[in-house]
């Protein structure tokens, strides 16, 4: 390895008989080392294994102008993005009564709402998902029927969230609200169209100048 | 000693072989983060959309990559040859007018960083443009494609899986960018009646719900 050859060449000794020097047979591999290891520190900081993540997002059909208008959707909650990151909720249809309540991207803000208001298909879906952990994995029979109940539970508690924002929002107070609804196991909700109402823009400016104290129940 | 040179060449080879780089891009694009787990798709027409709402558009895989090109460029009107096709495959992301993207895609690499990238131009008043063109041929040269092997595929008698290798539209935008500016591109690709999209986000964990909390 990488000692030195210290035996002095073959020479030495007067009167001796001149012998072939004995060549160590050994190659010093320090180099092939280090430049193993140069290059395995190279690929492993430069390679990327985490490739990233998507979510799908899927848009309805274009309303052409002509066509009839969608109809309005008339039970669900409504979730508002504005500018500088004020996000905004309200309950069910927006009448006279409604209280617009400002709220955050935190864990305590909308999730707190949103997991609120989607208690039931929770506990429904975390008692399946217990269910179905217990089943033997060959039967079939059972886990189709455990499946089926996860449909059922799902169209019968479903909560309707519709996303609006006005302009002012970003991309990423969008992406956040949605991944929100998916931590709540809310499947379905609708990125509306066309901003905010006027009546809706009038109560979040009410929120905003504090006439309406937006307080968490 | 033996042994230990042995693994680390070992390493070296795996970390070799299994790394992919990171192809140098145009744009530099911070996504949102999310908690989702959908791998990236395999065949795809991935959009880039910074901050000031320029568009880039990268295609995989290779060889649907140089079909798109060919079949984009007769649809314009210009004429390519199939020296630029496979300059076009190698050239990564790209945001130019076709004109520009045929100048560029003949440039060495790193002439190309040189060159200044306004995005592919796109009109939201519904008008075709450009984009429009991008992603109108993609659907249909995809689906020609997939058309096509799945034809063969039930001639040799073997399993096909169509709808993981039809294209896929991810669309990778800033964090910062007004959503209502991504929206209109994503309008476009409405136009083009694209309507399920991957948007790519950076992973999350996903939080812990204790439901006695709420």
């Amino acid at each position: 390895m990488a000692e030195l050859n210290t035996d002095g060449g073959g020479g030495n000794g007067k009167g001796g008989k001149k012998r072939a020097k004995k060549q160590s047979t050994k190659v010093d591999m320090t180099p092939l080392v280090d430049l193993a290891f140069l290059l395995l520190t190279f690929f492993v900081l430069t390679s990327t294994f985490s490739q990233p993540k998507t979510m799908r997002m899927i848009f309805p059909e274009k309303i052409e102008d002509d066509g009839p208008p969608p109809p309005p959707i008339k039970d669900g909650h409504t979730v508002l993005a504005s500018k500088d990151n004020e996000i905004y909720y309200y309950r069910g249809q927006l009448d006279e009564t409604t209280e617009m309540i400002k709220t955050d991207l935190t864990a305590k803000g909308l999730r707190k709402f949103l997991i609120g208001a989607n208690k039931k298909l929770i506990k429904t879906l975390n008692k399946l998902e217990n269910q179905k952990l217990k089943v033997d994995a060959n039967d079939t029979a059972k886990i189709n029927v455990i499946d089926r109940e996860f449909e059922e539970a799902k169209t019968k508690d479903k909560q309707i969230v519709i996303v609006k924002n006005d302009g002012g929002a970003t991309y990423k107070n969008m992406i956040d609200i949605i991944d929100e609804l998916a931590i709540s196991n809310i499947i379905y909700y609708y990125p509306a169209e066309g901003g905010f109402t006027e009546r809706e823009e009038r109560l979040v400016n009410e929120v905003r100048e504090g006439k309406l104290e937006g307080s968490e129940e | 000693m033996t042994p230990l040179v042995d693994l680390a060449f070992l390493l070296v080879t795996f970390f070799m072989l299994t790394a992919s780089f990171r192809q140098a891009e145009p744009v530099k694009v911070t996504p949102p983060s999310s908690i989702s787990i959908e791998e990236m798709p395999k065949f795809n027409f991935a959009t880039s959309i910074d901050e000031t709402g320029r568009v880039f558009v990268d295609i995989q895989p290779s060889t649907l990559r140089g079909a798109i090109f060919s079949a984009v460029a007769k649809k314009l009107g210009y004429q390519t040859s199939e020296k630029d096709s496979t300059k076009f495959v190698g050239a990564g992301p790209f945001g130019l007018k076709f004109v520009p993207l045929l100048k560029y895609v003949n440039l060495s690499s790193t002439e190309r960083e040189s060159v200044q990238q306004n995005g592919i131009p796109y009109d939201t008043s519904g008008k075709k443009t450009e984009l429009n063109t991008w992603i109108e041929q993609a659907r249909i040269v995809s689906q020609n494609i997939v058309l096509q092997e799945e034809a063969d595929a039930i001639a040799k008698k073997k399993p096909y899986d169509k709808m993981e290798r039809f294209i896929k539209f991810s669309i990778k935008a800033d964090g910062l960018a007004k959503y209502d500016q991504v929206k209109q591109i994503i309008d476009v690709y409405r136009d083009a009646r694209v309507k399920k999209f991957q948007m790519v986000t950076q992973s999350e964990e996903a939080p812990n719900i204790n439901l006695r909390d709420y």
